[in-house]
């Protein structure tokens, strides 16, 4: 495939071939910025599907902490998305984590405010922090908060003792990095609780070798999740308040709990995003059938 | 002669996750996405020079970032790219060209050529013959379609649109979202 633009190719090639020979070893020289902080951190924020609003993914965090000043909202040509104002019908029905009244202990840390309200990931989505609620019972000092988004969205944010000691500096700047911290932030519809929530996993920076964190949210009365990995054994993670978090050996390539409506089984292929393959089979034989017409 | 390792079937993070070290990992990650992200640029700023100089911001960006990118397994790195291309033509909107600071930090000082100019001028005219995304588009279900065109290239959010099409608003995302997925998958491969 021709590229339009191969005088950039050429350029950025050169600059990467630069910046790799003044290097001593690999990625020291990114870690190396940011006030002589630590900027790179175990964190994944997947917003929506697979969307191209250039709202999605692990997104851009690069210049947000570094600016100073932060424009909230700037990412959507100045319109300023409003935050969803109450968890929908269909949320308090199906996760009673979001039926409970606010507490204190219920705020979201200021680190992942800002990273749901002032990056283009979190920004365009509306979450609406302040309807936080925390998920209780995880044994290892573990914590996760459950939060409505615009358009139906939940979002979860699910992080481990030592991501939860990371990000405690009252700061706005990346903090400092703590060995093994592991989080996952991510916003799914709310759709697809009862049918199998997509996983949101990561590539673990600290934790066991091999190992990937994740987590996800399932409907009320689930008290456990499997989830299987390709090339190894499944994982069973105990659920609490909704929310279930741990690491699996692998990628992951099923998910099963046993749900209000009874059995659910995903499966997809190893390697492939869960969230656009987890449609339930009647969808993507429809999909099929009528050339992606959508469930 | 400089034998290249093949990245073709890495992944968007594996990539990134390399590119400190191996170079052309980056190579890689620009290939792929490059279109997307001109075509982006293109439909945004309506000139052909000033979507090449943002698409080379673009890309420096992501190479001076390329540590922070954490990817679904699967998952790849456009949505990131054009959350940074977005941020660079808003940006660029205020700021003067030659105060493009990634490419500055980089050294990178481009002249783009006529010929790449006219090839995303393409990008830019919507009923240009020659608009290749335009026929890829034409290309998918009347659904996703629709949907790919309301929300993406005229940007109007999914909550109206929703509204207007009398469908949910997971179920308009989804057909974006597939959309998108399509339109990536046939410009891998379009052999322009």
């Amino acid at each position: 495939m021709t590229l339009l633009l191969p005088e950039i190719d050429e350029a950025l090639m050169l600059a990467a071939k630069r910046r790799a020979r003044s290097q001593p070893s690999s990625g020291r020289w990114l870690r190396r910025r940011g006030r002589g902080r630590t900027p790179s951190r175990p964190l994944i924020v997947l917003i929506t599907l697979l969307g191209v609003s250039g709202s999605l993914g692990g997104l851009a965090l690069a210049g947000t902490f570094n600016t100073g000043t932060i424009s909230p909202q700037a990412w959507l040509g100045g319109q300023r998305v409003t935050p969803e104002a109450a968890p929908t019908p269909d949320q308090t029905a199906s996760l009673a984590i979001l039926q409970r009244p606010a507490a204190g202990s219920d705020a979201l840390p200021a680190y992942y405010v800002q990273v749901l309200t002032n990056t283009p990931a979190g920004g365009s989505e509306g979450v609406n922090v302040t309807l936080a609620r925390r998920a209780y019972g995880f044994p290892d000092g573990e914590a996760a908060w459950v939060m409505p988004a615009n358009d139906g969205l939940v979002c979860l944010v699910a992080a481990n003792a030592q991501a939860l000691q990371e990000i405690s500096e009252p700061a706005s700047q990346p903090p400092t990095h703590v060995p093994g911290a592991d989080d996952v932030t991510t916003c799914q519809a709310d759709t697809t609780i009862s049918t199998g929530w997509p996983l949101s996993y990561g590539h673990s920076a600290g934790g066991p070798p091999g190992e990937n964190f994740t987590a996800g949210v399932v409907p009320n009365g689930v008290s456990q999740i499997t989830i299987g990995v390709s090339g190894g054994p499944p994982t069973t993670f105990p659920v609490y308040d909704n929310v279930w978090m741990g690491y699996i050996p692998g990628a992951p390539d099923s998910e099963t709990f046993t749900g209000p409506n009874g059995p659910v089984t995903n499966t997809w292929a190893a390697g492939t995003n869960p969230a656009d393959e987890q449609l339930p089979t009647a969808c993507k034989k429809l999909a099929q059938e009528h050339h992606g017409g959508l469930c | 002669m400089e034998l290249l390792p093949d990245f073709s079937r890495a992944s968007d993070a594996e990539l990134l996750r390399r590119t400190a070290s191996e170079p052309a990992a980056f190579r890689e990650v620009y290939r792929r996405h490059e279109r997307i992200v001109v075509a982006f640029l293109a439909r945004r700023t309506g000139d052909a020079e000033l979507a090449a100089d943002l698409t080379a911001e673009t890309f420096a960006t992501a190479l001076l970032h390329a540590d922070r990118f954490r990817g679904e397994l699967g998952d790849g790195a456009l949505g990131w790219l054009l959350g940074i291309a977005r941020h660079a033509w808003l940006h660029g909107l205020e700021r003067n060209r030659s105060e493009r600071s990634a490419c500055r930090r980089l050294g990178i000082e481009l002249s783009i050529s006529d010929a790449s100019l006219e090839r995303v001028e393409a990008f830019i005219d919507a009923e240009h013959p020659d608009n290749p995304l335009l026929a890829l588009l034409a290309a998918l279900p009347p659904e996703q379609r629709d949907a790919v065109r309301a929300h993406v290239l005229e940007e109007r959010p999914y909550r109206e649109l929703a509204d207007e099409l009398k469908v949910g608003p997971a179920t308009l995302r989804q057909r974006v979202s597939r959309g998108l997925a399509h339109l990536r998958d046939a410009i891998n491969e379009e052999p322009i």
